[in-house]
């Protein structure tokens, strides 16, 4: 090796990794092993920075909104239908502009917020996924990103309403709700905000 | 050999199904993979990600590791492949955000202008030549260990490798 290729080496050796604290070191196994078992309320994604202070703090909303949902479905059982909207801004009102997706599934409900409230204001989008009998509704932003059966789609949204939903193997437009999406049932609208 | 064997029994209880064995094996790959990840997309929370869905899937795949390559060498061939996966998922995205005016997401971490530069002119490399480098200058292996994890022969890496140190001599002397 000539002093060139040895400058060149140590210059690439110096560029460092982010560092991040025990705390992320200590959690990332299970959040792993978190979906792997499907664990509905594990997953709840910020950047490493506070990730400990908000991981006991949003355990704890996790844990409160399952137990709030369940009863909360239960008085809505005569719609059949939950409601998004009070739901929605239910969250926000606790985590102004930190929504990246509440995701409800037979589970329960699962947060993936922002660790600042750093998401634009914008017109929240329902995202509705089915996949082998097994359905989830994600309430979103245009330029969010959602993690269905651990892959991350885009949502997007046009000016005039018009939601795009983009995975790794698919792609669906509600400019176009009867074209197939693989082995994906999906339907996406904004959400009403009337209710 | 300790170490190989507790390795050896994880991966046979995590073949069960038994998570908390799963979580030592992450625990002892984790950085490697994160910087694995961190050098082959520039992005902290993308490298988050993929890390993710790197150990996501090596569970998914633990019955095909057949021990006679170590466990280290069959993870990173994951990661490696899951990282040019996001390549081309990463391309049609930002396809995507730009038909639909959307910010891209912002990535590198400009606190440290030496690692920045030297992030931006690995990301300036072609993906295969860019794990080449990874592999060889960061993880130490030589030509023969990366052509394993690559899955391509050994001339393949060493001429990536001269190929992509070549770029990166030109790209860094550029900024001096």
């Amino acid at each position: 090796m000539n002093d060139t290729d040895k400058k060149l080496d140590e210059r690439l050796k110096k560029a460092r990794t982010p560092e991040r604290s025990a705390g992320y070191w200590e959690d990332f196994p299970k959040r792993v092993t978190a979906q792997l078992s499907g664990g509905a309320c594990a997953e709840v994604t910020t950047s490493a920075g506070s990730r400990r202070f908000w991981g006991w703090g949003l355990a704890g909303a996790c844990v409160a909104l399952i137990v709030g949902f369940g009863l909360w479905m239960e008085s809505s059982i005569a719609t059949a239908q939950p409601n998004y909207t009070k739901l929605y801004r239910e969250i926000e009102s606790m985590f102004p502009n930190q929504i990246r997706a509440i995701v409800v599934e037979s589970g329960g409900v699962r947060l993936e917020l922002s660790d600042k409230p750093d998401i634009p204001s914008s017109t929240p989008l329902r995202v509705d996924v089915c996949h082998d009998q097994q359905c989830g509704t994600y309430i979103t932003f245009s330029g969010q990103r959602i993690r269905v059966n651990a892959e991350s789609w885009d949502v997007l949204a046009d000016g005039v309403g018009h939601v795009l939903v983009a995975g790794p193997n698919v792609v669906w437009t509600s400019a176009e709700p009867t074209r197939r999406a693989g082995a994906y049932h999906i339907d996406a609208q904004p959400l009403r905000m009337s209710s | 050999m300790e170490r190989r064997d507790e390795e050896l029994g994880w991966i046979r209880q995590s073949r069960e199904g038994d998570l908390a064995a799963f979580e030592e094996l992450i625990r002892r790959y984790q950085q490697m993979i994160h910087a694995l990840t961190f050098r082959m997309t520039g992005s902290p929370s993308d490298a988050e990600d993929l890390a993710q869905e790197v150990f996501i899937q090596a569970f998914r795949k633990l019955n095909s590791f057949r021990g006679d390559a170590q466990f280290s060498t069959w993870l990173y061939r994951i990661g490696i492949n899951t990282c040019l996966n996001w390549k081309k998922s990463q391309q049609r995205r930002a396809q995507l955000h730009h038909e639909w005016a959307q910010q891209p997401d912002a990535a590198i971490d400009r606190n440290n202008e030496l690692a920045a530069r030297v992030q931006e002119a690995l990301l300036a490399l072609p993906p295969k030549q860019r794990a080449a480098v990874i592999l060889t200058t960061y993880e130490g292996m030589n030509h023969a260990e990366a052509a394993r994890v690559l899955g391509c022969s050994e001339t393949t890496v060493s001429w990536r490798v001269f190929t992509a140190r070549k770029k990166l001599k030109r790209l860094l002397t550029a900024h001096e």
